[in-house]
């Protein structure tokens, strides 16, 4: 017997060659098609950290221009691109992703799950990534980085006064990365909430698990906004309709909105994951479990709430009533409260068990962080005061203050991640002590890089400066700033040594911290032997046995039932086995999807708009043929899954895993709906005198909305029968197919219908910023609908071959979620264009 | 089989508090800005209303939060029951603390009120 009661029979021999065939990684020139979660993770993460790299590449060489005044080093227009550049590099190339990365490679390891639930996804996500961030990346060896700085102010970055293509670049790069942030959070809510081992309940689930999952819970919320902002700035320097033109109705202000909604969010984004990691190492370096777990997930989700409402203390200097600042000054300050709920958890947690703390490396990383972080958040207390930010907006000070936060709560918790999670992915540990030079070089170096900014900001010295004159008293303390800068360097220098020298990856070196949750156990391509029943928050301190037997295969799934690689599907709150998931292996089709995904971006981007639509169908006919490998229907009946339980192989409706991510999906677009419902009704306030009918074209007849609204009912409806005429197991059927293209024909008639009203009544989406208001939401309808109408043909495709059908059945599930959504959002829009304008006339 | 908490259930329950102080905040925030752009051209409010608006806003938010993280029995309520209760119980305390943290910051922005006047620049 083994210590949670699962008895250890043994197991056939051939069982773990099976397992090793089935998650074997692809070699050679095939690598790129893996997508084994540690592969691919490890990839990303090593991307991540070049970006980094670059990044900091490009700071030294500002920081070697700015350590004296009046230098001639570099040009103004090429220092504009760099800190463009290294803004946008490090916050969306390095800082998301990097947290992205160590979600995909260590979420599994610590569930103890055999991949995540979309492993093709995650794939396709890296490679649009790695492929979209270099060409973004290179544009600064050619002068066309974008140079409106990482949040792209509008009208600096309007044609009138950015011609050329470098600001597109950032619009339609960065925007297309966002979208694989986004499918990294689907995945990470799905495997969060579902691929937990038994009895893993919601209250043993490590923190690094909660942080994962409120950080993907922010994305869903936070970068849909920037998405849709990204849009509306292409469409306006694109085809001239006028969102953020004052002069036509519309206003700059609207972007800061956007992208501050989604930008402040963005650094707790940055953030909670790296204090999650902290969570993870602190009771390991002491051997004592958290003190406060309950505390600090209450710390998590406060802060992620709190985080969104925060956005207008990016704007305290743009002229809005002091009422509305007072509001966000509050909420600034109070969410100071979580993060030292979290800060005092983890100074209490290394008090209880001081005696047993050793000063390894990533002890050091984070007892840096602990530093450095508490710093930057007690300026961020300051700026967070409107008087003061009135005096120091736009100085260093400012770039002080943020490096303290984003280096000090993100860089040092990643570096201690890097030393503590090497030897779980390598086969030699790093070094201690190249560790502890790289540790001093970066903590010395940082401070005295920073530190004095404070003090030039504090002098009046504003950011975003190529050069100062050399006669009014600033060279001194930027010159230590830059010496600063190069110390950090070379730590950073140290560390990239220490990797070359000792990071093997394949295998793991094991235990070494002896740490108490799952990554630890022994693992192998195929993660853990078999996937543990779990009874408290440090499985192996609380069940001393438990690797020894997991190694047994005594635990669940120890073989491949439905011969394939597949993993354990649990209840969201208990961990309750629910159903076995058959996932996909290697596979080229999403990494042909992503790369001409980016392409059609990027082409776009430099106008070769034939080449980019080619492209662009490429792109979606991949994502079918990756799709078409999908749903694996109940073929396989219930299987054995060890320790005397059968559960199914296949689930449909609500419980299944895809309908989760299609529901994360749904919650996406609606955030992006929001959004714009939040510019439309925002431009109004702002301009009230062009909304109709005041000074644009009439509304049409009320009955044009109205026939629009009953074609988008009569093709929903068409889907539903649809659903209900899909034809018996393994059998084809016509009527099912036809009803369901017919129902989205129908849908995209309402959207035609209702963009044709308009146009009829003389409306030009260049004349007015309602104009273009109102054509964007039937735009933004139309989107959906096309999604909807692929899906269906797609669909339809697999009814006509005999791959869907009553009980096989996700696809056309799917199919019709969306498109119930895709209704309830046009519908709305309907509302809104045709109802507001007569509400308030 | 155990029977266990249903995942929406549980997740309303557990955000209620949260979820309070973001309507709050998106009500006085979004309240405030629209009567100042746009007070004379509203149906039904005008700029005059601000003040007990933003009042009324502020207390029934305290009153819910206070009820929410003093009530483990409403708390419990809304969250629902498991054969783990331990599970239900841990969900029930993160929730209360939740309405408690998200009481200070409805008092925080509510504290705004009492000093300012609506509408002005102050600058
Ligand atoms: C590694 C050492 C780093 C150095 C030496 C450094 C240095 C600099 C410098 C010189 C600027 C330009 C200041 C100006 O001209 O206004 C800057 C801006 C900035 N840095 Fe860093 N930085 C470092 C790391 C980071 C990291 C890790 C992040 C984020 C994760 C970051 C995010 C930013 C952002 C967002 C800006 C603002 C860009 C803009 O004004 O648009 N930096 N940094
Ligand atoms: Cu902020």
């Amino acid at each position: 017997m083994s210590d949670s009661g699962i008895s250890a029979t043994p197991r056939p021999a051939g069982e773990r060659a099976e397992l090793l065939r089935i998650w074997a990684t692809p070699q050679g020139w095939r690598l790129p098609s893996a997508v084994n979660n540690t592969v691919i993770g490890l990839f990303y993460l090593g991307a991540a950290f070049a970006f980094f790299l670059l990044a900091g590449i490009v700071a030294l060489l500002m920081r070697t221009q700015l350590a004296q005044g009046d230098a001639t080093f570099l040009s103004q227009d090429l220092y504009n691109q760099m800190f463009t550049m290294h803004g946008t590099t490090m916050m969306f190339l390095f800082a998301v992703p990097a947290m992205e990365a160590l979600g995909v490679m260590l979420l599994p390891q610590m569930l103890a799950a055999r991949d995540l639930p979309f492993p093709r996804l995650s794939a396709f996500a890296i490679w649009a990534y790695v492929i979209g961030g270099a060409v973004f990346f290179s544009t600064i060896f050619y002068g066309l980085a974008p140079k409106g700085g990482w949040f792209m102010y509008p009208p600096l970055t309007l044609t009138a006064y950015q011609p050329g293509d470098n600001a597109d670049f950032w619009l339609l790069g960065i925007g297309f990365i966002e979208i694989s942030a986004i499918a990294g959070a689907v995945e990470i809510v799905v495997g969060v909430l579902r691929t937990r081992p038994p009895g893993m309940t919601l209250s043993r689930m490590p923190i690094f698990g909660w942080s994962m999952l409120i950080f993907a819970g922010m994305i869903i919320f936070a970068f849909p906004a920037v998405i849709l902002a990204t849009m509306l700035l292409e469409i306006e320097r694109a085809f001239g309709w006028p969102f953020f033109t004052a002069a036509r109705g519309g206003d700059p202000l609207l972007w800061q909105h956007l992208f501050w909604f989604f930008g402040h969010p963005e650094v707790y984004i940055i953030f909670l994951p790296a204090a999650g990691l902290v969570s993870m190492m602190v009771p390991t370096f002491v051997q004592t479990p958290l003190i406060g777990y309950r505390l600090i997930v209450v710390a998590l989700i406060g802060t992620g709430f709190f985080s969104f409402g925060l956005w207008v203390h990016h704007m305290f200097t743009t002229g809005i009533p002091s009422l509305s600042l007072a509001f966000f000054s509050a909420a600034s300050i109070a969410v100071a409260v979580p993060s030292g709920i979290q800060v005092f958890s983890w100074i209490a947690t290394l008090a209880a068990g001081r005696e047993r703390l050793r000063l390894t490396t990533p002890a050091l990383f984070v007892l840096g962080f602990l530093f450095i972080f508490t710093v930057g958040g007690l300026t961020g207390i300051m700026v967070a005061l409107v008087p003061i930010d009135l005096q120091v907006h736009d100085t260093y000070f400012v770039v002080a203050h943020f490096h303290y936060v984003l280096v000090g709560g993100m860089v040092f918790p990643l570096f201690a991640t890097f030393y503590y999670w090497a030897p779980a992915f390598s086969r030699r540990a790093l070094s201690e002590r190249l560790g502890r030079w790289s540790f001093w070089l970066m903590f010395v170096g940082f401070n005295v890089a920073f530190f004095p900014m404070h003090l030039t900001g504090l002098a009046g010295m504003p950011r975003r400066v190529w050069t100062y004159p050399g006669d009014i008293g600033w060279d001194g303390l930027n010159l230590l700033s830059t010496i600063g800068a190069y110390i950090l360097a070379a730590g950073v220098l140290v560390f990239v040594v220490d990797l070359v020298r000792n990071f093997r990856p394949g295998g793991g070196a094991g235990n070494v911290w002896n740490a108490g949750t799952l990554e630890w156990l022994p693992n192998d391509v195929y993660s853990t032997r078999s996937i543990p029943l779990v009874t408290g928050r440090y499985p192996l301190w609380d069940q001393p046995n438990l690797a020894r037997d997991v190694e047994a295969g005594a635990h669940y799934l120890p073989d491949a039932p439905t011969g394939g690689r597949e993993t354990l599907v649990t209840s969201t709150v208990e961990a309750e086995p629910q159903y076995v998931l058959q996932m996909p292996g290697a596979g080229w089709s999403q990494v042909l999807a992503a790369t001409f995904t980016a392409a059609f971006f990027l082409l776009l981007t430099i106008k070769l708009v034939w080449i980019a639509a080619v492209c662009g169908v490429l792109a979606v006919l991949f994502c079918l043929v990756w799709a078409w490998g999908l749903d694996p229907g109940p073929a396989r009946g219930k299987v054995a899954v060890g320790a005397g339980l059968t559960l199914p192989s296949y689930m449909t409706g609500p419980q299944s895993h895809s309908w989760w991510a299609m529901v994360v999906l749904m919650l996406v677009a609606a955030s992006l709906y929001i959004a714009y419902v939040f510019s439309y009704l925002y431009l109004w306030t702002v301009s009230p005198e062009v909304w109709a009918p005041a000074g644009a074209a009439p509304l049409p007849p009320l009955s044009r909305p109205l026939v629009a609204a009953a074609a988008f009912l009569a093709g929903l409806g068409l889907i539903v029968v649809a659903g209900r005429s899909l034809p018996p197991p393994g059998q084809r059927g016509w009527v099912a197919p036809i009803a369901l293209v017919v129902g989205a024909c129908l849908l995209a008639t309402a959207v035609a219908t209702e963009i044709l009203g308009h146009i009829e009544m003389g409306l030009e989406p260049q004349a007015t910023a309602y104009a273009a208001m109102v054509f964007l939401a039937g735009a933004l309808a139309g989107q959906v609908v096309a999604a909807v109408l692929v899906m269906a043909l797609f669909v339809a495709a697999r009814i006509l071959c005999a791959r869907t059908d009553r009980e096989r059945r996700n696809s056309f599930d799917h199919t019709l979620q969306l498109a119930r959504y895709a209704v309830g959002q046009s519908l709305f829009g309907l509302l809104l264009v045709h109802g507001f304008p007569r509400l308030v006339a | 089989m155990v029977r266990g908490i249903g995942f929406v259930r549980a997740l309303l329950g557990l955000l209620a508090g949260p979820s309070i102080w973001a309507g709050h905040f998106g009500l006085v925030y979004g309240g405030h800005a629209a009567l100042c752009g746009a007070g004379d051209r509203l149906p039904l409010v005008a700029r005059a209303d601000l003040p007990w608006l933003l009042l009324v806003a502020t207390g029934s938010a305290v009153i819910a939060l206070l009820a929410l993280a003093v009530s483990g029995r409403l708390t419990g309520w809304l969250i629902g029951t498991s054969d783990l209760p331990d599970e239900a119980d841990f969900l029930v305390r993160v929730a209360r603390l939740l309405s408690a943290l998200s009481l200070f910051g409805v008092l925080a922005s509510g504290a705004g009120m009492i000093v300012l006047p609506g509408c002005q620049l102050l600058r």
